[in-house]
This record gives C-alpha cells, sequence and structure tokens, in this order.
C-alpha cells in the first residue's frame, strides 16, 4: 500500500500548527509572569530563533522534494495484498 | 510582566535582601537529557547507515527523516524551554520587611504569598545528601504565628546562610518585649 510522500508533510503541518499554539501559549505565560529583566527577553528570543531556523531550514530542504512520490508504508509481504510495491515516482510514470 | 519596583514596598524603604531561585544544579539533568534527546536522531541516523548505507541514498528516506527529526527537536526544544521557565518563574524574595513566594506550578498554575517577618516563628535549613552537600543547596521551612501553612524554599544556594539571615531579620522586625524584673 503506498501513498504520496506529500501526506507526511501535511502530518507534519498539523503537528507543527498543534506547536504553534503550543508556543504561543508559552509564550503568553512567559511575557504575562517573568520578571521584567534582559534574561526573559533573552532566553525568549533564542528560543523564537532556534525555532525560526529550524522550520527555515526545514522549509528550504522541503522545497526541493518531489512531494508526489509515493510511499510504501507496509511491508512488501503485506503489500502483496493491495497490489502495489516499493516506490514510485508518479512524475516519472507520467514522463515515460 | 512583574516588575521588581512594584512588588517591594518603597514608601517603607524595604530593601531586598535576597533574591532566590533553585539552584542552577537542578536543572542539570533535565539539560543532560536534552543533550541525549538532540543526539538521539543522529544516533539512529549512523546506526542506519551502518546497518543499511544505501539506505538515506533514497531520498524518500532521507526526507521522511527529516520530517521526523524536526518535528521531534522542535517538540524537544518547546519541552525544554517550558521547564527553564518552570524553574525561571519559581523566585523566592526575602526583604527587609517580608518574605515573598512566587511559584510557578507548570504552564497555568501560579501561586504568590507573602509572608511578614514579624510572624516568622521558626525557620529549618535542610542539606541532604551527598550532592547537595557538595554544592551546598537545600530547602529552608518558614514557620509562621498563628499560619498553619508553611512557607518553603525549594534547592536554594547556601539554605544555612539564608536560614540565618531571615532569623536575624525576624529579629529586628519583631516589636521589642518589655522585660518584667
Amino acid at each position: 500500500m503506498a501513498i504520496p510522500l506529500g501526506y507526511f508533510l501535511i502530518a507534519w503541518a498539523v503537528l507543527l500548527g498543534l506547536y504553534g499554539i503550543l508556543v504561543f501559549v508559552t509564550l503568553v505565560q512567559t511575557l504575562k509572569h517573568g520578571i521584567n529583566a534582559p534574561l526573559t527577553y533573552g532566553s525568549t528570543f533564542i528560543f523564537l530563533t532556534v525555532i525560526v531556523a529550524v522550520i527555515g531550514g526545514c522549509g528550504i530542504y522541503f522545497m526541493q522534494v518531489d512531494w508526489t512520490t509515493e510511499v510504501n508504508i507496509l511491508p512488501a509481504s503485506v503489500s502483496s495484498f493491495f497490489g502495489n510495491s516499493t516506490h514510485i515516482n508518479v512524475k516519472e510514470l507520467q514522463l515515460n | 510582566m512583574i516588575n521588581l519596583s512594584r512588588i517591594l514596598n518603597t514608601a517603607d524603604n524595604e530593601r531586598t535582601i535576597f533574591f532566590l531561585r533553585r539552584h542552577w544544579f537542578t536543572v542539570l539533568p533535565l539539560l543532560v537529557g536534552f543533550v541525549f534527546a538532540i543526539l538521539l536522531p543522529f544516533a539512529v541516523y549512523f546506526a542506519v547507515q551502518y546497518r543499511t548505507p544505501d539506505f538515506f541514498s533514497d531520498s524518500t528516506n532521507f526526507t521522511l527523516f527529516v520530517l521526523g527529526t524536526s518535528i521531534f527537536f522542535l517538540y524537544a526544544w518547546l519541552f525544554l524551554f517550558q521547564n527553564f521557565i518552570d524553574w525561571y518563574l519559581d523566585i523566592w524574595i526575602v526583604t527587609d520587611h517580608r518574605v515573598i513566594n512566587i511559584e510557578q506550578n507548570g504552564l497555568f498554575g501560579r501561586t504568590m504569598s507573602e509572608l511578614m517577618l514579624y510572624n516568622v516563628q521558626d525557620v529549618t535549613s535542610q542539606i541532604d545528601g551527598f550532592v547537595h552537600t557538595i554544592f551546598d543547596y537545600g530547602h529552608i521551612e518558614i514557620q509562621s504565628a498563628g499560619e498553619k501553612e508553611r512557607f518553603i524554599f525549594d534547592n536554594i544556594p547556601h539554605p544555612n546562610h539564608v536560614a540565618k539571615r531571615i532569623l536575624e531579620l525576624a529579629a529586628a522586625q519583631r516589636p521589642s518585649v518589655p522585660t518584667n524584673v
């Protein structure tokens, strides 16, 4: 059984959305209850910078990925019941 | 955001004597755990490379690895920051008039209480165990007059010194008792 790689990107985006909510709540709590001191602002800045760097880095990498590639999510022995196996590049098939 | 100058009562010339947080050593296990968590995806990468060298030459596999690793790292980073906040927002302030206890319990629980020093009856400091003794950190319990609840300072540095100083400050704040001859 094969599914497009893009489905994994959708799952990743959903988890990232949930992550965004948690980050927002955490930041509100930090800035609401934190002491008005450089360490509060500094730690918040580092926290956000790392998040932006990771998401930005992933974004740059994801732009080069062909998300139409299909991924076999079941072992070959099980996949034989569904009549599909291994990775299939849909674009390559269309070109051929 | 909490402004310390607003907490202190400037009308009474209140001075901050101690501004305390839990000892840095209490955060160390969390940092070590985080470093291990960060190294875990790399360990998986090298283990897979060692077992099946061609596995990541397939770009699909590598993309799946990047998707999983990035989300794992982001959640681990958030977990670390939330625990840092839990440590950072637990504060005990000792002034020459009172003791202020600000405690963060998880992300949403918050306790703020204060005790006037003239109500302090007894202060107990406790250092338990090898690590606590080496790094000189431990607990302080403050028993107040007429109050059932005790003030507890968790894992603060130099508890013996702080306890002694609080007792001195409390004695200075108490009205002098006339002695019968």
